[in-house]
Formats: structure tokens, sequence, C-alpha cells
């Protein structure tokens, strides 16, 4: 695993996983967390794949699968931007989150867990942790 | 300027200079110039003292082109074997410019580098003699003398095409796939380099026969450099 | 799908008795970086100088750019030697000069713009340089060119991190910038894998894997990590 810092953005890129996947889900994460502001310009494709040491086609489809997510958007001439709208960000957020809380049900289900089960696991793990 | 111009000129411009290899160290300059020097000494000394002595006749010394043919040949192995010995081959062969281009700058290259040599040597030599005939008082042997040299100079090298294509020929079978016929090309190509020196320069030989051996020697060389080229093209080795 | 680049089909080559490529096929896809990966002696470099017509193969077909191998075919290709060395004899603006008379397609003022960035001094003489350096300047003398493949053997060996960073940086620039295919060797960096679109797994004279190197990442994990099995005695995959 290499640690990258380009501008507000940070990533942690493992070579041996698919590059791609790794680069649209930390931008993802970067953004729906806040790290990167709302209007904020992202690094340009070179700037990105030379900070990363990658390929400029892998960046430039990893942009264009957030700019399809709509967190960005590409101005003519200026470069790519994240979004104004806080409200694609957090609907977005929301279905990600959903979408990882449906992952980890289906998993847990394959394991023999109902849904109480788990969230009396989860109780208990709350309980731990305060 | 065509292409085999621009060749020509990389290759006239190539140094002979080595990179300085690991655990070689350059000899500081000052050390050179102490050993220049006393080389220059030496020459100055027996030179005043064949003067001082006088009744130097200059005909045996003329035999000293038998070896110069031999540092023609070397000039021309180095040429090629330069590209091998500092990495370079590969920029060279990528080149996309005719195999005959490349051979042909090289040789020419090679030719004119061995001129340029071989004048310089002659006009040592010329000022040695002609400061060793002056100390003897002797200056009408001057010009008959420099006349024999500029002869001799000539006939050297109108001789070296083919003692240069034999070089060139030489060092690219000992990188080649046919490398196995090397020892046999190079061994008939000194036993002929000594016979024509041999005859050049212990037998009288008229004028004519001198011209009609230069003509056959250039002829070969036409062949061997139509077989450097095709070594190039099939069986170079990098 | 465009024609592919190189096209290599049953090609045998043997220094001597030594096999080198053996059945050897391969079709490399047009613009695109594409890794040429594997252990030291696998025929990486053999494979290249087929590709160039420095070398004859015993049998078999070639088809580079559509035309058989050879100098005709070179001015549309961009070679970098493996283990090579510039003429010791220039200076930066020397081989700039030469590039600009010898290469077709050599854009002298990329090269200057491309020094500058590489933080290479044109006043420099090569035989004074480090070995990075002058692993840069040679790199300068193949991303000027104006041509439709490029070919780097082993850029990155035997080189120090400052110009091996360099060296990468000018690489991404010019795929961000052009069309043109690249084919690179290389037997140990494995930050430069990164850079590829495609790759193939070269061993023992044959192509052992090859394939996009996102769908290889996902399937075996890093490259690099493939060829280390490779060349330690692990044949076959």
């Amino acid at each position: 695993m290499k640690e990258h810092e380009i501008g507000t953005l940070r990533f942690g890129l493992d070579l041996s996983l698919p590059l791609y996947e790794q680069i649209v889900n930390q931008m993802r994460g970067s953004i729906a967390r806040g790290e990167i502001a709302l209007g904020e310009k992202v690094p340009s494709v070179r700037e990105l794949a030379q900070g990363l040491k990658i390929n400029p086609n892998t960046v430039m489809s990893a942009y264009k699968e957030l700019e399809r997510d709509g967190l960005t958007e590409t101005r003519r001439g200026q470069g790519t931007f994240i979004t104004h709208s806080q409200e694609t960000v957090d609907q977005f957020r929301s279905e990600w989150a959903e979408k990882a809380i449906d992952d980890f049900i289906e998993k847990m289900d394959n394991l023999g867990y109902s849904l109480e089960d788990i969230s009396s696991i989860i109780q208990r793990k709350k309980e731990g942790r305060v | 300027m065509s292409n085999l111009g621009v060749l020509l000129q990389h290759e006239w411009k190539l140094k002979a200079k080595r990179r300085e290899k690991r655990g070689k160290i350059k000899m500081p300059r000052v050390w050179l110039y102490v050993y220049s020097g006393i080389v220059v000494a030496l020459v100055v000394i027996l030179a005043t003292y064949l003067g001082w002595k006088g009744q130097t006749r200059f005909v045996q010394i003329w035999n000293f082109n038998w070896g110069m043919l031999f540092w023609a040949i070397g000039i021309a192995v180095q040429n090629i074997k330069r590209e091998w010995s500092n990495e370079t081959v590969g920029w060279w062969l990528a080149l996309p410019y005719s195999r005959g281009n490349l051979i042909s700058a090289k040789f020419i290259a090679s030719l004119l580098r061995w001129a340029k040599t071989l004048a310089l040597v002659y006009l040592g030599l010329f000022a040695f003699m002609t400061y060793v005939m002056l100390l003897e008082g002797d200056g009408a042997k001057i010009p008959d003398t420099l006349v024999t040299g500029v002869e001799w100079y000539v006939i050297v090298l109108s001789l070296s095409p083919f003692v240069i294509s034999l070089g060139t020929v030489s060092a690219l079978l000992r990188r080649s796939t046919l490398q196995p016929i090397f020892p046999l090309i190079w061994g008939v190509g000194n036993l002929i380099i000594n016979a024509v020196a041999a005859l050049f320069l212990l037998t009288p030989l008229t004028l004519g026969t001198k011209c009609i051996f230069i003509l056959i020697s250039w002829v070969i060389t036409l062949g061997l450099l139509r077989l450097a080229v095709h070594l190039l093209e099939r069986h170079v080795v990098i | 799908m465009k024609d592919p680049v190189v096209q290599f089909r049953d090609v045998n080559l043997s220094y001597g008795s030594r096999m080198v490529l053996q059945d050897f096929n391969i079709e490399i896809p047009s613009q695109q970086v594409v890794g040429i990966l594997g252990p030291n002696g696998s025929g990486k470099s053999s494979f290249f100088r087929l590709i160039m017509g420095l070398n004859q193969p015993d049998d078999g077909e070639i088809a580079v750019l559509g035309h058989s191998p050879g100098w005709r075919n070179n001015h549309q290709i961009a070679y970098l030697p493996d283990r090579a060395r510039w003429y010791g004899n220039h200076t930066v603006e020397g081989a700039i000069q030469w590039g600009g008379d010898l290469l077709p397609g050599f854009d002298s003022m990329k090269a200057k713009e491309l020094a500058e960035w590489m933080e290479i001094d044109s006043s420099m003489r090569i035989d004074e340089m480090s070995k990075g350096q002058e692993a840069r300047l040679m790199l300068i003398m193949c991303l000027a060119r104006k041509v439709p493949l490029i070919i780097l053997d082993e850029p990155f060996t035997g080189i120090d991190t400052h110009s091996r960073e360099r060296i990468m940086d000018a690489l991404i620039d010019y795929v961000t910038e052009g069309e043109q295919t690249i084919l690179i060797s290389t037997h140990e960096i494995y930050e430069a894998e990164g850079l590829f679109d495609s790759v193939f797994l070269i061993n023992e004279g044959q192509v052992a894997l090859s394939g996009e190197a996102e769908l290889l990442r996902a399937e075996h994990g890093s490259m690099m990590q493939l060829v280390k099995k490779m060349s330690h005695g692990g044949r076959g995959l």
C-alpha cells in the first residue's frame, strides 16, 4: 500500500488490486466525508496520474464514473469540480450507506444470522465500546 | 545534407576517447605532458646525433609503412568495436537508414581519420628528416627525400581502403552468427597485407604494377564492404 | 478493434544452440501503454530486437505497424535499447542536434522542453553525467519523437529514485497527450506497473499470461509478484 496526497485528496493505492475501483471509491469517500469541499476543483487527470504514478486513462475513467454519480461536473476549459449541491452528496451518501448495509446483511444472511441476531450483536458492540 | 552526409558527420565527430571505466583512473594531464616531453627530447637528441654523425641515408626508414598498414586496420576495427564497447550499438543499428549508408559512413570516416593520422605521422617524419639533413649540411637532398615521402604517403593511402574494409568486416564478423569464419578472414587478410607490404617495400615494382595491385585491392574492397552490409542485414548479433 | 501494432506468429529465435523465443505468438493492441514483463533472460529484449529488425528470427511471421521489420520501417519507431549508453562525446545540445538530423519525427523544441523539465543541463557532456541523468537524456531522445510506436527496454534499471520518478512523470505526461503505443519492458520496478493498460508476461521465451492490467490485477494481484514467482523457479503458472 502506498500513500499519496494530491491537494486535499488522500489516496492509499494497492497495486495488487484494480486501481480504477480504488480511485473511485476513495474519492467518493473523500467527498462523502466532506474532506474535499463542495465546488472545489479536483486535480487534472495529468496531475492525479503523475501524483499516483498511474496511467492517465485509469484516472480518466474514474473521473467519468464520478461524473455519472453526479458527484463532479466538468466545466469546459476550466476542469472538473466537485458538485455544488450538498443535496446530491447527501443523497449519494445515503444510497451508498444503504448499499453497504444491504451487502452486509446479505453476507450475514449467508452465514445464517437473522436481522434480530445482527441487531443484538450490534447492541453488544455499542455497549462494549462505551 | 544527404543522409549519408549527416551520418558521416556524426561518425567523424565521434572521438576515440574512452569513457572512464570503473577501477580505471585517468592519467593526470601533467604526467601526459611530462612523458610527451621526454619522448620529444629523446627524438631531438637522436636527430641531433644522426645529424652530427652525418652520412644518414633515409632508405630503410620507409619500411615503417609496413606497420602503418596494421595501424590502419586497428582504426577500422576500433570504429566498429566502439559501438559495442560504448553500448551505443542499439542506437546505431536502429537508425532508419540503409545498412549500406551505415557502413559507407563508417568506412569513409575511418578512411578520412586514417588519412589524417597518416599525414600527421608523415609531417613528423618530414620534420625529423629535414632537421637531420640540415644539420648534416646536406640541404640539397631535402626536396628529393620529401618527394619520395609524399610518394609513399600516396601509396599507403591507396592501399588503405582495402585494409580498412578488412578491419571493418573482421570487427563485424566477430559480432555475428558467422563468427566461425572470422579466424579464416583475419588470417588470410593479414597474410595478404604482409604480402602486399613485402612486395611494395622490398621489391622494385614499376608504377604500372603498383597501380594494378592498387586497383585490384579496390575491387576487393568493394566486395568486402558488400559483405559488411550483408553482415549488418542478416548476421550481426547485439 | 484496431489492427494490432505488433503481431508475431509462431516465431522461433535461437542464438547458436540456445533457444530464446519458442513458438512465440503475440498481438499488441494499439494506442496503449503495454507492459512487457518477465524475469531476466526471459526473451523480452530479443522480442524488441526482432520488432526493430536488429536480429532475424529462425522462422515465423512478424508484422510491425503492418510491415515486416527492418530499417525501412524504423522511421516510425522510437527505440530505447536495453543497457544502452549515449555517445559520450555529445553534449545534451549535441544529442538533440543529432536527433534532429538523424531521427525522423524528432521535435528539437520538444526535446529542449523535456530536458529542462527533466532537469538536464543542456551544455553538459554525456560522459560527465551520472547514470540517471544519462538515462533521462536517452528517454528524451525517444519521447521527443512523433511516431506511432515507442519501445522502451528496461528504462528504469539501475537508476536512482529521483531519475526514475522524473522518467515516470514524463511518461505519464506523454501518455496524457498522445495516441501512441508504448511498449515498456521491466523486470523489477513495482511502482511502474500502475502505468500499464495491458500486460504481457513473458517467461522462458513464451507469453505466459496476458490481458488488461486491471483484469489481471483483479485475478492475480500485483503483476510484479507474478514475475517474481516466475523468476524464483516457479515454472509455468
